[in-house]
C-alpha cells in the first residue's frame, strides 16, 4: 500500500480570519487548505452528468454510445450508472450486457438483470478500471446489449469512483499533511510543507473542474438510424430546447465561463457537401458553428462561451438568468442527411 | 457561502513560496487558504442534466390511483460542505400535462434505501413543489429552485466503500461518500388519472449563499 495524503468525505474550509499580517504564520489554516484541495480533486467527477436516451433495443441487438470525455488525472475508476428496464426476458424483467472500454483500452464486459419497472430506482453500476492516468481528452465507449428480453434506456450516467488518498506524485497532487502541524518547518518541499501547498493549489485550480456540463450520445450507426438526422436545410434544434449550463468562475473579474465541445457527427452525401451543427447560449446570442463534412463518424471539437457562476446569488446564477444552449444542426442541401450521434460539453482546464 | 475572500482565485508564482523566500501572511492567505477555499466552493459538479431530443415523446406511467407516482429516480453521490450539509442541488424541471389540470410536481433528493413516500412529505429542504397545468412543453417555475440534505440526512446517506487509489484495480482504501436519489414525481390532483410528462431536468451542485 502506497502512501497518500487522505480524502475526506466533507470538504475542509481553511479559516483566512486566523492569518493576519503582524501574526505568526501557524499551520492550521494552511492544512485546512491542503484538505481542501485533496477533497477537492479527489472526491471525483461527474463525467456524464445523467440524461435519458429512452430509447428501446430489442433482443439480440446493441446501441453502442460514444462519449468525449476529460476526466481528472486522479481518476482511476469510472463509474458508469445506466438505468434500464426490459420486458420478455426469461427473468421477468431482461438481461443486458454492457461492454465499456476507454480509447481502445482494456474492455471490460459484464451481463446484468434489470426489471420490468418503469424508471426502476435501483440503477447497474458497472467500474471501467482505467489502465492509465490521463490529462488528454478520452473517447469513452458503452455498448448496451439486449440478450433475453427487449430492453428500454432510461439513464446513462458516469462519474469517478472517489479516492480514499492522493499519492504524493503531480498526477494525483496529494500532499503530506504532517509536514504542515504546529512546530513543523516551512519548506519548500515536493508535495510537502508550504511550497508543496502552493503546488497543490494550482493543481487542483486546473483539476477540480465541472468535468461534464452535457452530455448526450445515441447510438453511433446511421444503419440503425438511431442517431439524430435532419434532412433539411434550415436549421432544426436537436433537442426541444437549449440546455442550461453554468460554468466554474475563475477569476475575480470573470463573468464567462469556456466550454468545450465535441460532437459526433457524418454527413451523408456528397463529398464537396457539408452540415453544420451550431451552439447559441442566451447569455451571449452568439452562435458557434461546426462544420461537418465526412462521411463517416468523426469527431468535432470547438469552444464556446456560457454565464459562470454568481457566488453572492442564492442559486449560483448570473443574472437570475438560465443560460440555455440551443444545439441546432442542418445540411446545406435539402435533400442531404446528416447524423448526429454526441454532443459532449465540459470545462476544460484553465 | 463564499468562503474565499475574492469569490475567485487569484493567481500567484508557486515560485514565491520557494525556499529562502520570506513567508508573508498576506500571500498565504490569499493565495493558498483563500484560494483553496474556492477551489472547494466551485468543485461542485453538474449531476443531470437532458432536455429531450426533438420529436421524442415519453411515456408517463398509469396515474389511475392519482397518487403521487415516481417519473424518475437518478442515483445522484452528492458533495457535502464542510458545515455538514450538502452542497445545494440547483434544479430546473421541463414537461408538460397530459391535459389541462392541475398536476403537483415534485423534486425530491433523498437518501439510497430512505426514498420516503412522497405523499408522506410536506416540508422539507430535500423537496419542492409546483403546481402546474399546461399542456404546452416549458419549464416549470418553483418557488424555491434547490434541495439540499440537512446534517442528519447527509449522514443517514453517508455510506462506506471501497475505492482503488491507483490504475487497474490496484491499491485499495477505504472511504465514504453521500449517496443519494434525485427523484421527480407527479400527482393528478383533479383524480382523473392524467399524466404528466417529463421533457427535462438540470440538478448542479452549488455550495450556496
Amino acid at each position: 500500500m502506497t502512501s497518500g495524503g487522505p480524502v475526506s468525505n466533507q470538504a475542509v474550509i481553511g479559516d483566512t480570519d486566523a492569518i493576519l499580517a503582524g501574526n505568526t504564520v501557524v499551520g492550521t489554516p494552511i492544512e485546512s487548505a491542503a484538505l481542501g484541495c485533496m477533497w477537492a480533486m479527489g472526491r471525483g467527477a461527474q463525467l456524464i452528468p445523467s440524461y435519458m436516451p429512452a430509447e428501446t433495443i430489442t433482443e439480440g441487438n446493441s446501441v453502442r454510445y460514444r462519449f468525449m470525455l476529460r476526466p481528472r488525472s486522479q481518476c482511476v475508476d469510472m463509474v458508469w450508472v445506466i438505468n434500464a428496464r426490459g420486458t420478455g426476458g426469461a427473468v421477468g424483467g431482461a438481461i443486458i450486457e454492457l461492454t465499456t472500454d476507454v480509447d481502445g483500452g482494456t474492455v471490460t464486459t459484464k451481463q446484468y438483470s434489470v426489471g420490468d419497472q418503469p424508471f426502476t430506482v435501483w440503477p447497474v453500476l458497472h467500474h471501467q478500471l482505467l489502465d492509465t492516468v490521463s490529462t488528454s481528452v478520452m473517447d469513452a465507449r458503452i455498448t448496451i446489449e439486449a440478450i433475453d428480453g427487449d430492453v428500454v434506456v432510461d439513464g446513462i450516467a458516469c462519474y469517478e469512483a472517489p479516492r480514499s488518498k492522493l499519492a504524493y506524485t503531480a498526477n494525483d497532487g496529494g500532499i503530506d499533511p504532517t509536514t504542515l502541524r504546529f512546530r513543523n518547518p516551512i519548506y519548500n518541499g515536493s508535495r510537502k510543507s508550504l511550497g508543496g501547498v502552493a503546488t497543490t493549489v494550482t493543481k487542483a485550480f486546473s483539476s477540480a473542474r465541472k468535468a461534464g456540463l452535457f452530455m448526450w450520445a445515441t447510438g453511433d450507426t446511421t444503419g440503425t438510424c438511431q442517431a439524430s438526422t435532419t434532412s433539411t436545410s434550415s436549421s432544426n434544434g436537436l433537442f426541444r430546447a437549449g440546455v442550461p449550463m453554468l460554468g466554474r468562475k475563475l477569476y475575480t473579474s470573470s463573468t464567462t465561463a469556456t466550454v468545450t465541445v465535441y460532437v459526433q457527427a457524418a454527413y451523408a452525401t456528397g463529398a464537396a457537401r457539408t452540415g453544420s451543427v451550431t451552439f447559441t447560449p442566451v447569455s451571449s446570442g452568439s452562435t458557434t458553428t461546426l462544420t461537418i463534412n465526412q462521411p463517416t463518424f468523426e469527431w468535432y471539437n470547438t469552444t464556446f462561451t456560457i454565464d459562470c457562476t454568481d457566488l453572492t446569488a442564492t442559486d449560483g446564477r448570473r443574472s437570475t438568468r438560465w443560460d440555455d444552449v440551443t444545439v441546432n444542426f442542418y445540411t446545406q442541401n435539402a435533400a442531404d442527411t446528416l447524423y448526429v450521434a454526441s454532443v459532449c460539453c465540459f470545462e476544460d482546464e484553465p | 457561502m463564499s468562503n474565499s475572500i475574492f469569490d475567485s482565485y487569484i493567481r500567484f508564482p508557486t515560485s514565491a513560496f520557494g525556499d529562502n523566500y520570506p513567508v508573508d501572511t498576506s500571500y498565504v492567505r490569499d493565495c493558498i487558504v483563500s484560494n483553496a477555499n474556492h477551489i472547494c466552493d466551485e468543485a461542485g459538479q453538474q449531476r443531470i442534466n437532458f432536455v429531450t431530443r426533438t420529436g421524442q415523446t415519453l411515456n408517463g406511467d398509469e396515474n389511475t390511483a392519482d397518487q403521487f407516482q415516481r417519473i424518475i429516480a437518478w442515483k445522484c453521490p452528492v458533495s457535502v460542505r464542510s458545515d455538514g450539509e450538502s452542497y445545494r442541488i440547483v434544479f430546473r424541471v421541463r414537461g408538460y400535462c397530459q391535459a389541462a389540470v392541475n398536476i403537483k410536481v415534485r423534486v425530491i433528493l433523498a437518501p439510497v434505501g430512505r426514498m420516503s413516500a412522497a405523499a408522506e412529505i410536506t416540508s422539507a429542504t430535500y423537496m419542492q413543489e409546483v403546481t402546474t397545468n399546461s399542456a404546452a412543453d416549458g419549464w416549470l417555475t418553483f418557488s424555491t429552485d434547490y434541495v439540499y440534505l440537512s446534517q442528519a440526512d447527509v449522514l443517514n446517506a453517508t455510506q462506506s466503500l471501497s475505492v482503488y487509489n491507483a490504475v487497474a484495480g490496484a491499491d485499495r482504501g477505504g472511504t465514504t461518500f453521500c449517496d443519494t436519489l434525485l427523484s421527480v414525481w407527479y400527482q393528478d390532483t383533479t383524480a382523473s388519472s392524467t399524466l404528466f410528462y417529463l421533457t427535462g431536468l438540470h440538478a448542479r451542485e452549488y455550495v450556496g449563499t
